[in-house]
């Protein structure tokens, strides 16, 4: 068995089972919106029986009694309830995970919390709708879930009285139901420790001290020469820097492409359709594409359509780079545009997402509003079920425990057997 | 109808009464006597399950879950094969959701769930599935391994092991240390009894309780891992940054237990750890571990008890079954200053692999009584706790009388 | 003179036929009763024990017995087991040839072969016996011995291997038991010493004696411990002896016996050398890692000392930097995933939807995990 990078990256779970095609992706989210809208619609149109019944017979007792109460029952209108589109879940979620980014920075969370916390996000609700469970709810159990993961220690209590009148039950109520939509795989695979580790072999190879690969034949020299001359703009003049200036424009790049992986990689689906080697190249490459491009040729010959001994092919790799790229770009955050510009931007999109929320206040699923009493009553559900004498017994054996404890405190322990006939 | 075995001749009987029990359950408020999806009866209104429950009852449904093997505070164990071949065996784990930790999935069930879902190797244990079942308990579906650990095997008086045996088992456990660290995991917690052997002889690693991947420069870690007879000076000395020696320690005291079939470094205290460390390796001092005064816990040996490491000759005369090259090996498995210390990697690259005698194939190992019974008292500990730590121990220090002065 | 030498010749007919006279030396058992005759291969001429003594415990000479030339060897001279000194010498010769053609059944390809090994065999021997061109078979017989010593070995081994008794095994392994026994009460009595010297060790401080009881008692069990192991050990190799030669199978054209039918033995593959890595290899495919990096927010970690005393290695976390940089550098999800996803999770979704849609879903989806 040969252990490669790729190979790694193969055996992981995110590699394994959360990674889509396009199309698949969609499917995926198109057929959760549908189930939920039917659920929801059943769901709705049970309660509605179910209160006319109660209206019908409260009407029924009045009449009997004599007593008309005034409160006419609210004219209940048999209208159809209006689901939430793909498009408008996917805005919704997105909202939420840019609600976590900021709850991670205010709670000054380090940044693979965060990320962890919204990859959660978005993977639960590839296979729930916003409909069923609200992303309000969600979303900072997610997060509690991630600091967990992530070996961020904080306790439920610590987490929920940081936020605006949250219980810690409120917050640990939805974590069964995240751990089971993550199909219980927690490890998720961050580009940001990539980033560094580009940044670190670029910054060697503008210093003449890159190892250099032996399929790729260069030299430490010549690649760092290439490396001073290299434009500034993409099929512009080769300028001609020293190796501080080098070092400036690698700091810079690395800062701007550190910025997209914060945002815009989290908010897009990068996720799950690229690796994290080819997203962390992508917002280099929009950081500045002539080094990103120069950086990826060093890995290869310098012939036409080079591949790595394995068969990768160059080409191959830049294509599916630039269309990671153009995919992080399409995020608002990222648009080419003056600030007020992106204001407004920011500001239309706040006014989309509170229309949704509006909206989607009709259409939730009734039987799942309150998570925290569903889930007690999963367990009492669980402990009347069959697993009754189990607890009793366990009851009796803390029992057991307990005074053979308080016989210790007042007796002293039992003297071990060996002592005694030991003499 | 492939999915649910419910209309199999012989209904299982807990997968039919979860089933209902479910239905029960989700549909609170709602009356309509939908059973579950899967049956072809009336088509119900809604589905309660959403798609993650439907996954998680397929997973659930592939097991069948057999007699309860044994109970400890951290989990229960029980055996169970697989529905459709009933001669693959697996063994159940159940997580127990302590009620004193209020903080939800527990942090080890985490910690064990996410690394042994990324690592597969023949020398780690096997996590086949994960399913949750109606009391939100976790349930981690793992390999059997029915034949006990390494520290009963060496426990054992009538199993007669020879140098050639001590290197196979050796092999596994170096190869799968250096596995995990290749995956920049560190395990944390190696010793004898999370080492479990396979119906085939070989050994693998369990009990990811305490494991956690490499960590970024400037982040503490905790320094209050390993069990206490394996854990490495560094840590004892309240270290927060620390690497794979950590592991590698822990591997050299397990190996050298092998070929005592004793404990290596028993203690009570960690100061005690420190001293039966000194008394083999020679007490830390800034000589043979540079900086190590600067390490919070560190108290330097007084002069008078300053201890030298053990000559050459008494390894030889307590480690002879290991041969000159295995003796080197443990030295550098063991060595004081971690930086000084083998890596993983380096460990499988010593020539004590090479040197007669060949390893004994695993098939030809010793093995030992075992039986399903042994499995689960190994699968159920929690990372940390030493088998003896029962009532007696605690007696014998309160009557301590060697205290009181004459 | 005639009667009583034909007396003589009747007694000594008489005699000689229950063998009690020496043709050499004419004593008779009646005189000396514990007398022994001995016989030599080489002529099969019988004589008693004291002339052999007497004439050939100088070394090779002669034989006495009148009109055969042929030099002796004491050593060579055994007692006769026969009666009829013809059924000796053709036994003789039968066992001399079935020592050098000692081929086995299995080695052939059918029994016809096999027969015909044995029928050539028997030729040899029958020519022997006969005296018919006897320094022509034997000089082949020396030839083909020379070249397949080894496979006559190995044969001879399997051959001893399968006479070895299932008694002889059974006394083995309780010998093996009853050492197991032994090494036990050893055992048991050290520990019982061990614990007497711990307690004894409790009430008296050892201040005085340097190592305490216990490591005496373990050295003691240590050394007793290391005898049985080492008896034990060379008992077994004892027991499964395989000089196994990987002699390969050669024809036998210089000795010009050609046997048809041969198996051809494959020796077993020489065993590989021990791959401590178990197979497994670590190749980098993207990237060299150089052992010093000079970026300055590494550069604090590499000279902190918390950091460089508790065993933290800098090159740990550039390592891990550079795979993470490059893990999935070659991986395109986009082709990988094409074939795969079909195959579950839309059909998850689809047969989700529609078995919630009240229709019945025959959900068949393959291993999620």
């Amino acid at each position: 068995m040969r252990l490669t990078e790729d190979e790694i990256y193969r055996s992981s779970t995110q590699y394994r089972l959360w990674s889509y095609t396009a199309d698949a992706l969609q499917s995926l989210r198109s057929s959760t919106n549908a189930s939920a809208a039917q659920r929801v619609k059943a769901a709705v149109k049970r309660q509605r029986e179910a209160r006319r019944e109660s209206a019908y017979n409260s009407d029924a007792e009045k009449r009997v009694n004599g007593t008309d109460s005034g409160a006419v029952t609210p004219a209940i209108t048999d209208k159809e309830v209006e689901c939430l589109t793909v498009e408008e879940e996917q805005k919704i979620v997105n909202a939420f995970c840019g609600q976590a980014i900021a709850l991670g920075q205010f709670l000054e969370f380090p940044i693979n919390v965060v990320a962890t916390g919204v990859q959660y996000l978005k993977r639960f609700y590839l296979f729930n709708s916003p409909m069923t469970y609200e992303p309000k709810v969600i979303m900072p159990s997610a997060m509690f879930l991630a600091t967990k993961t992530e070996i961020f220690h904080m306790t439920a209590e610590n987490f929920a009285s940081r936020l605006p009148n949250t219980t810690a039950e409120q917050v640990l109520a939805p974590e069964y139901l995240i751990t089971q939509a993550l199909r219980f795989t927690f490890d998720v695979r961050h580009p940001f420790r990539g980033l560094n580790g580009g940044h670190m072999e670029m910054a060697a190879m503008a210093n003449g001290k890159a190892a250099v690969l032996p399929s790729a034949n260069k030299t430490p020299a010549n690649l760092q020469q290439a490396m001073l001359k290299l434009p500034l703009e993409p099929n512009g003049s080769s300028s001609s820097m020293n190796v501080r200036a080098v070092e400036k424009r690698l700091g810079e790049a690395t800062a701007k492409a550190s910025k997209t992986l914060k945002t815009a990689a989290l908010l897009t689906d990068v996720y799950f359709l690229y690796t994290p080697s080819q997203i962390w190249l992508a917002a280099y490459l929009l950081a500045d594409e002539v080094l990103t491009l120069f950086y990826i040729s060093s890995k290869f010959e310098d012939e036409a359509d080079p591949s790595t001994p394995s068969g990768i092919s160059k080409s191959k790799v830049i294509a599916t780079v630039r269309a990671c790229a153009a995919m992080l770009a399409s995020h608002t955050s990222m648009a080419h545009a003056t600030e007020d510009e992106i204001k407004a931007l920011e500001k239309k999109e706040a006014e989309e997402v509170k229309a949704i929320q509006r909206k989607l206040h009709y259409c939730r699923d009734p039987d799942k509003m309150d998570l925290v009493k569903l889930n007690k009553a999963q367990k009492r559900d669980a402990g009347t079920d069959g697993k009754l004498e189990e607890s009793k017994a366990k009851r009796r054996k803390l029992e057991r425990e307990k005074n053979e404890k308080e016989a210790d405190e007042f007796w002293g322990p039992e003297l071990p057997k060996e002592n005694v006939t030991g003499k | 109808m492939a999915l649910s075995p419910l209309d199999s001749p012989k209904p299982v009987p807990n997968a039919a009464k979860t089933i209902t029990a479910k239905a029960k359950a989700l549909t609170l408020s709602n009356n309509a006597a939908s059973s579950p999806s899967t049956h072809a009866s009336t088509p119900s209104s809604d589905g309660p399950q959403d798609l993650s429950e439907q996954l998680n009852d397929q997973v659930r449904r592939k097991y069948v879950q057999g007699g309860r093997l044994g109970e400890g505070t951290y989990a229960i164990v029980y055996s169970g094969h697989l529905v459709s071949d009933p001669s693959t065996l697996v063994a159940i784990k159940k997580i127990k959701v302590n009620a004193e930790y209020k903080d939800g999935l527990a942090m080890d069930a985490v910690r064990e769930v996410k690394h042994l879902q990324e690592l597969s190797h023949p020398n780690i244990i096997k996590l086949h599935a994960v399913f949750s079942t109606r009391d939100q308990n976790l349930n981690l579906v793992l390999e059997h391994l029915p034949l006990g650990d390494l520290e009963t095997l060496w426990r054992n008086k009538d199993v007669s092991y020879g140098p050639a045996d001590i290197k196979a088992w050796a092999g596994m456990l170096a190869r799968a240390v250096w596995f995990c660290h290749e995956n920049f995991v560190l395990h944390r917690d190696i010793k004898g009894n999370n080492l479990l052997i396979a119906a085939d002889g070989s050994v693998k690693l369990a009990d990811f309780g305490l494991a956690r991947s490499f960590a970024d420069p400037y982040t503490k870690m905790s320094c209050n891992v390993i069990t206490r007879f394996y854990r490495p000076p560094e840590l004892l000395y309240g270290t927060r940054h620390y690497g794979g020696a950590v592991d590698v320690w822990s591997m050299g005291v397990v190996i050298a237990e092998l070929a005592l079939r004793e404990f290596f470094l028993p203690s009570e205290t960690e100061i005690e750890q420190l001293d039966r460390i000194a008394e083999v390796f020679g007490s830390p001092t800034e000589e043979n571990w540079p900086g190590v005064s600067k390490l919070d816990n560190y108290v330097p040996a007084a002069k008078e008890n300053l201890k030298r490491p053990q000559p050459l000759m008494y390894w030889k005369q307590r480690f002879g079954m290991l041969g000159d090259e295995g003796i080197d090996l443990i030295r550098y498995m063991c060595k004081l200053d971690p930086r000084s210390r083998a890596t993983a990697r380096q460990v499988l690259e010593h020539p004590y692999w090479m040197a007669a005698p060949r390893p004994t194939p695993k098939e030809k190992l010793p093995r030992n009584a075992g039986g399903a019974r042994k499995m689960a008292e190994d699968l159920k500990r929690k990372g940390g706790e030493v088998e003896g730590e029962g009532r007696a121990d605690k007696v014998a220090r309160k009557l301590d009388f060697s205290a009181l002065k004459r | 003179m005639s009667r009583t030498a034909q007396r003589n010749g009747a007694t000594s007919k008489r005699l000689a036929e229950d063998g009690d006279i020496c043709p050499v030396c004419k004593s008779s058992r009646y005189l000396n009763p514990n007398m022994r005759f001995l016989v030599n291969p080489e002529c099969y001429h019988k004589m008693c024990e004291s002339c052999v003594d007497r004439i050939f415990s100088h070394g090779p000479a002669p034989c006495p017995i009148a009109g055969c030339r042929r030099t002796l060897r004491k050593a060579r001279f055994r007692t006769q087991t026969f009666e009829d000194i013809q059924v000796e010498r053709e036994v003789d010769i039968r066992r001399r040839v079935a020592k050098v053609f000692n081929k086995r059944e299995d080695d052939f390809m059918t029994l016809k072969n096999y027969n015909d090994y044995l029928e050539q065999i028997e030729t040899i021997t029958w020519n022997l016996i006969n005296r018919e061109d006897v320094e022509e078979t034997e000089r082949k017989m020396a030839a083909y011995a020379e070249e397949n010593r080894k496979e006559i070995a190995r044969n001879e081994s399997t051959a001893i291997q399968e006479a070895l008794s299932r008694k002889a095994r059974e006394a083995e392994e309780l010998e093996l038991a009853q050492m197991k026994r032994e090494d036990a009460r050893q055992e048991d009595e050290v520990e019982r010493r061990r614990k007497a010297d711990a307690r004894k060790g409790v009430v008296n401080t050892q201040a005085k004696s340097g190592d305490d009881a216990a490591s005496i008692a373990r050295e003691g069990q240590k050394v007793v411990l290391k005898k049985s192991l080492a008896r034990r050990a060379a008992l077994e190799k004892q027991r499964d002896s395989d000089p196994f030669s990987s002699g390969t199978e050669n024809g036998e054209a210089s000795s010009g016996f050609t046997f048809t039918g041969l198996k051809k033995r494959v020796a077993p593959p020489p065993e590989k050398p021990y791959d401590p890595f178990g197979g497994w290899s670590v190749q980098r495919e993207y990237f060299v890692l150089q052992n010093h990096y000079d970026w300055d927010w590494l550069s604090q970690a590499r000279t902190n000392v918390a950091h460089t005393t508790g065993g933290y290695d800098v090159n740990d976390y550039c390592t891990r930097a550079l795979c993470d940089a490059f893990s999935g550098f070659g991986v395109f999800i986009e082709d990988e995933m094409a074939g795969k996803n079909v195959g579950s999770t839309p059909s998850i979704a689809t047969a989700a939807a529609t078995v919630v849609a009240g229709g019945k879903a025959d959900m068949h989806m393959d291993d999620v995990f």
